[in-house]
């Protein structure tokens, strides 16, 4: 479904209106972010991603065709942006994601940057395809729906996959002790 | 096999929150009687577990301020309006009426004008979606039929024919996806300075123009669009032009430059 708040704010800033713009990145910098952390593996350049992912979209915003949902666009660039990314980054042997800055105990905060960096590299080990139903699904929690008008695939199709997906993700974990 | 198959579809199903009441019973019956399965679905749902647990970890962005001061804010600036009579260069109303117009002559010869000789509007372009030279990109008059390719690939199908004048070149590019998805048009810059793409199939288009080296749209199905390429001065043969849907590249192929 179109959104007509997103698609007057796109006109907005074709009009000459930045803080328009403004508007849509602080609306969509978050899922983008978590898009970009994932495929890269790494917050530093997640955030240099995320920076390119907009940029990218604000220049090209004149091409933006109003009969789609601004979202789905900006989340293609996106994805485009990340996966490039990833497939000409030379993998960093140590993953350093970070996490936020939450109350809990050294240990606590030890277990979680485990987990995160034993779920990137079964995460990475997946072909992109299925990486990025995996992050839509379960790290932005877009409903079926919502990943079938990203990807201009029908529900059925987006299932099917992301079933396929888990699938493989679960024999990774499986081969990687975190089962 | 199919019976797994189907036994998995449940198993995600039930993980995603989808079977009814009377299908969960069922599906936990069939549970206790295939241990296999039932070792099947316990990994698996360890697995959402660990999804769930490193998701919830992720922090959310709040760099919205550093993103947008790196936009040029001058990109979609829009240009000024004018009036009437500064259009015509007529800015001093007295002098214009000293020579004896009356005021209903001036707006109806204003209106005349400002119609029929738009600034920037060249070959139904409008000027206000283009940035760049817009006079350079348009000066496509007296073009001569040099070339023209016609391929398919595996994911959707390209014809480009091109027509070369001195300085620049306008090329037809037909393509057809499966779905609606990221284009991108890549071009050497070293060759050509300038690029611009307009869609005739898909009213109303913008026309987006760059000189970075690629355009990128979104467009899905069958679409036609026309390529102005403004050429180096003395951008040697052959150039080359990569289309490519989303990010994986369906074709490329080489324009062959001829002189006029």
């Amino acid at each position: 479904m179109i959104d007509q708040e997103d698609n007057k704010l796109v006109r907005q800033t074709l009009d000459g209106n930045t803080a328009a713009f403004t508007t849509l990145v602080e609306k969509y910098q978050t899922p983008i972010y978590h898009l970009e952390l994932k495929l890269s593996g790494d917050s530093d350049d997640a955030k240099d991603l995320t920076q390119d992912v907009f940029i990218k979209a604000y220049e090209k915003l004149n091409t933006f065709d109003f009969k789609y949902k601004f979202f789905s666009w900006l989340y293609r660039i996106g994805m485009n942006e990340g996966i490039n990314f990833k497939n000409r980054a030379k993998r960093k042997t140590e993953l350093d994601q970070r996490l936020p800055a939450e109350e809990g105990s050294p240990v606590e905060e030890l277990e979680r940057k485990e987990l995160s960096n034993m779920m990137q590299l079964c995460l990475d080990k997946l072909k992109d395809e299925y990486q990025t139903l995996i992050i839509m699904k379960h790290y932005e929690g877009f409903s079926y729906e919502e990943i079938g008008e990203i990807l201009e695939l029908s529900e059925k199709t987006v299932k099917s996959r992301l079933y396929m997906a888990r699938q493989q993700l679960k024999k990774i974990i499986l081969d990687e002790g975190g089962v | 096999m199919k019976q797994h198959d189907e036994l998995y579809i449940l198993m995600n199903r039930a993980l995603d929150g989808e079977l009814t009441e009377e299908e969960r019973k069922e599906f936990e019956q069939t549970l206790e009687h295939n241990p296999e399965a039932k070792k099947e679905y316990e990994e698996l749902k360890k697995t959402f577990h660990l999804l769930e647990k490193d998701a919830a970890a992720l922090d959310e962005a709040d760099f919205a301020g550093r993103i947008i001061e790196n936009l040029d804010p001058s990109l979609y600036n829009p240009q000024p309006k004018k009036s009437f009579l500064e259009a015509l260069g007529l800015s001093n109303i007295g002098g214009f009426f000293k020579y004896g117009f009356g005021f209903a002559l001036g707006l109806a010869v204003g209106f005349f004008v400002l119609n029929a000789f738009q600034p920037g509007v060249q070959n139904g372009i409008p000027a206000q979606k283009v940035y760049g030279t817009m006079a350079e990109i348009s000066a496509t008059e007296a073009l001569a039929d040099i070339d023209s390719y016609e391929f398919t690939a595996r994911d959707g199908s390209i014809s480009i024919t091109t027509k070369l004048a001195d300085t620049v070149s306008i090329a037809e590019i037909s393509f057809a996806t499966n779905a609606q998805n990221t284009v991108t048009i890549g071009f050497d810059q070293s060759a050509i300075s300038l690029a611009g793409l307009k869609s005739v199939t898909a009213p109303p288009a913008g026309f987006a123009a760059s000189d970075e080296g690629e355009i990128m749209i979104t467009a899905g199905g069958r679409e036609t669009y026309l390529l102005y390429l403004k050429l180096q001065r003395g951008a040697a043969s052959p150039l080359s032009v990569t289309v490519s849907v989303a990010d994986s590249v369906i074709s490329r192929r080489t324009l062959q430059v001829k002189p006029d």
